[in-house]
């Protein structure tokens, strides 16, 4: 009779009672070769965030990260010239509270403080090859450019040849993921259109890139290229509203009589779009045109700069030089895809990941993300370039136009790792 | 008894239940035949199983009690991806106790004490579906007086009213970050109550056919007044006021059971049931903040669970008068859809397989042991509104123990 007592531990043995294991396929980057990959990116790839390149976010840069992840798929380790430390060239800003001109405290981006590492400004290209080139303010403008490490103090840093497409050439990359373009917009349009960043020429920019794939792509080589999305309605051009000059009727009527011999220009009590600069003319904004986040905000609130005193042409995007912003982001974007054709490559369209994400919100990952200023979790605090957080969305882009072109395995990245912007601890001072 | 009872209500109290959306833990003979209690009359914990078999125990007295050592894991493996999760559960100790007495050898009345449904979940700290869940612990409570009545020597009828309490806690984060580095959650906790009832028919036209057929109604507990305390940077105490209350509202679904147990010797019983249970009753999770703000707006997050159902199979047989060995099978159906898939309830097709024996220690006394192991089929599932999904998969082992107490 004894012998029953252990039918249930047999029954136990019999079906193995543990936990279940979740059995899915195996991480692989098909064929893809991942002997010596390349990414090359431009700022908003590299980990340049919060004003400034440093070390935590390129460590969790779009750049980075893809590298990550197809090195868990197989590829080869990947070399970034790291800054050394969170402070990189000594730009870095973070949301705080400070004391304006009215002796207001207000939230705002504000330094942070430290003396960078002077190694930050040391070539780090003879160490070893850098497979990742992500370098912020790195134009296809420039990728022919034999002065690009004088003007580019970034670029500088990993500089190995005369130009940085030759530098790319001796890499000799077996696959690649290149996304460039932005700079070439951007740069211009942060600058207020300024004349000292111009677009880059239509024609340049198809041949440089055309000679960039050309070099990439010898004896079939794979990779992923995107495009460049619409980052006008980012809060870098919109957090200063065209018309946050409110006014009494009394200043108005001030105003009104200064610019007397500017008929277009009108002031009435409440709300009014700020008066700039262009070439000899002042004009007045409206709805279209935007106010550059860097614009002076003490000599706005106290020395009514925009209105006693006209915003200089840099501090603002016009109607007019918006349109030249976007005929070149199209006319780029056109290019790009038709290379992406022509050479049969992955792409990646940012423009779809990045546009509902401005234009409401999105969940990623169970979070909720959106272009809100600080708090939407996508937006760093220069207001332009990527969180951890967007980065990792963007970088989940990256790797699902691999996967789905070369039928690789490139595991994604777990999005909810990664942070939006880090808030004060406490309210005021 | 009285005592028994404000006892038993301590240890439930201090003790978290488990598995998925739904484990059956109602009875320990019935477990080891895989749940399939409808159309057993054995003893008093036909309260649950069936009210209409209780006036069919042949018992004057019974006192059955049974307790159960819960070991649930949950495993999550986001889709495409290398990252993984699996749940740090604390074992649970979901119980149920009945008593039962019989009059004038038809009619019965008895109460029973039982943890219907229920779940707790742990995923481990810092797990990537945070901002969904955490933690969550529901506990549901039912105490049920019961009357049946033989109405004749084949026919059996019972019915029982059924108060029910409840309680929630349920944690999760909030995606901020601030400069101290604190971590940034809220914490949902309340106790709510309903009302229900159990209903039961047993039929036994021969020696060696029991048909039976229960229902037990659903509930709707409303959760009033709980406490919401949120857990963020002062910063944005504003957005999340740190003390807040809510109201909640949970439906507990109904079931039907339709079972039979075949006796085609002395020494063997095998029963097999289709049990249904009314999920779909579960469309919406509702809570209502009493303060809201512009970043704190009420949940109304769809679930849109759907009808689902088990098939149980059980075969017992006796060796002596004082030995009964048993096992089961379960298949489970969940109720949840695979694009409604939250991890709180990270539930899906289930197997289970059981095994029991019953000893007996004199004439009065019985032993009654159990052993359960589930397994869940591996699930693909979302939860699209928060666009989080990956591959689920959930084991749990089950260890039981009773008494009973007869005459």
């Amino acid at each position: 009779m004894k012998f029953y007592y252990i039918v249930p531990v047999l029954f136990c043995f019999i079906i193995a009672c543990e936990p279940a294991e979740i059995n899915l396929p195996n991480a692989s980057l098909n064929g893809i070769d991942g002997t010596r990959p390349l990414i090359v990116m431009d700022q908003m790839g590299s980990g340049f965030r919060d004003f400034e390149l440093f070390q935590s976010a390129q460590q969790s840069s779009i750049a980075q990260l893809l590298a990550n992840q197809m090195e868990v798929a197989g590829s080869e380790n990947l070399q970034n010239a790291f800054m050394r430390d969170d402070l990189g060239f000594g730009n870095r800003r973070k949301l705080g509270y400070t004391i304006d001109c009215n002796s207001d405290t207000f939230l705002f981006a504000i330094p942070v403080e430290g003396n960078p590492s002077s190694l930050n400004n040391d070539n780090v290209a003879a160490n070893e090859p850098l497979n990742i080139q992500a370098v912020p303010n790195l134009k296809i403008a420039d990728l022919n450019n034999t002065q690009a490490d004088e003007q580019n103090p970034y670029y500088a840093r990993i500089s190995s040849h005369e130009t940085p497409l030759e530098g790319i050439r001796e890499l000799n990359p077996t696959s690649f993921a290149v996304w460039l373009g932005m700079d070439d917009v951007y740069q211009h349009a942060k600058n207020g259109a300024g004349t000292d960043t111009e677009l880059t020429p239509i024609d340049e920019f198809e041949s440089n890139l055309e000679e960039l794939l050309q070099k990439l792509t010898v004896i079939g080589r794979k990779g992923v290229i995107a495009t460049i999305p619409d980052m006008l309605d980012a809060p870098f051009f919109n957090l200063v509203e065209w018309n946050a000059l409110d006014i009494s009727q009394e200043q108005a009527d001030q105003l009104n009589l200064l610019y007397l011999i500017d008929p277009s220009i009108d002031f009435e009590e409440g709300p009014n779009g700020f008066v700039y600069q262009e070439g000899v003319t002042r004009n007045q904004m409206n709805e279209n045109e935007k106010v550059i986040v860097t614009v002076d905000l003490d000599a706005v609130k106290c020395d009514m700069y925009g209105s006693l005193t006209a915003f200089e042409d840099e501090d603002v995007l016009s109607e007019e030089e918006i349109e030249d912003i976007n005929a070149a982001r199209i006319a780029y974007n056109n290019i790009i895809r038709s290379k992406a054709q022509k050479f049969g490559l992955a792409l990646v369209d940012i423009e779809q990941i990045i546009s509902p994400i401005e234009e409401g919100s999105q969940f990623f990952d169970g979070i909720e993300v959106s272009g809100e200023f600080a708090s939407g979790g996508f937006y760093s605090v220069d207001g332009y370039n990527p969180t951890a957080r967007g980065s990792a969305i963007i970088t989940n882009e990256f790797i699902q136009a691999l996967n789905e072109r070369y039928g690789a395995n490139i595991p994604l990245v777990s999005i909810s790792e990664f942070n939006g912007v880090t808030l004060p601890n406490m309210i005021g001072l | 008894m009285r005592s028994i009872f404000t006892l038993l209500l301590f240890v439930f109290s201090i003790s978290a239940f488990s598995g998925g959306s739904q484990v059956a833990l109602q009875g320990i003979k019935a477990q080891g035949m895989g749940h399939a209690g409808a159309a057993l009359a054995w003893d008093a914990s036909t309260i649950f199983f069936n009210p209409g078999a209780m006036a069919f125990t042949g018992r004057k007295f019974d006192f059955t009690f049974g307790i159960n050592g819960v070991e649930g894991v949950a495993n999550y493996r986001a889709f495409n991806g290398n990252y993984s999760a699996s749940t740090d559960n604390d074992i649970s100790t979901p119980f149920n106790a009945y008593i039962q007495g019989t009059f004038y050898d038809r009619v019965s009345v008895g109460i029973g004490v039982y943890n219907p449904f229920g779940s707790s979940i742990k995923w481990e700290e810092g797990w990537s579906g945070r901002y969904l869940i955490q933690e969550i612990g529901l506990r549901s409570f039912y105490i049920q007086p019961t009357i049946s009545v033989k109405v004749t020597e084949w026919l059996g009828i019972g019915a029982g009213f059924v108060k029910a309490l409840g309680s929630v806690y349920l944690e999760k984060d909030i995606p901020v970050q601030s400069q101290n580095g604190m971590r940034s959650y809220v914490a949902l906790e309340g106790d709510a109550e309903s009302e229900s009832y159990n209903l039961g028919l047993f039929i036994t036209p021969t020696d060696w056919l029991n048909i039976g057929v229960s229902y037990r109604a659903g509930a709707n507990f409303k959760l009033k007044d709980g406490d919401a305390k949120f857990y963020t940077s002062e910063f944005l105490e504003e957005n999340f006021p740190p003390e807040n209350k809510f109201d909640g509202e949970l439906p507990l679904p109904a079931t039907t059971a339709l079972s039979i147990a075949l006796k085609p010797n002395e020494k063997l019983t095998i029963s097999a049931e289709y049990n249904r249970t009314e999920w779909g009753v579960y469309d919406t999770l509702r809570i209502d903040f009493e303060n809201n703000t512009e970043s704190l707006e009420d949940i109304n997050d769809p679930k849109l669970y759907q009808d689902a159902y088990q098939i149980r199979l059980g075969i017992n047989y006796a060796f002596n008068d004082w030995l009964q060995v048993r096992g089961g099978y379960v298949f489970d159906k969940t109720p949840i859809q695979a694009n409604f898939y939250g991890p709180e309830t990270p539930d899906m097709d289930r197997s289970a397989v059981a095994a029991g024996a019953t000893i007996g220690i004199g004439k009065n006394l019985d032993l009654d042991l159990a052993y359960t192991y589930v397994r869940g089929q591996q699930y693909e599932a979302t939860y699209e509104p928060a666009n989080f999904g990956g591959t689920y998969r959930t084991t749990v082992n089950i260890a039981s123990v009773g008494l009973s107490i007869h005459f």
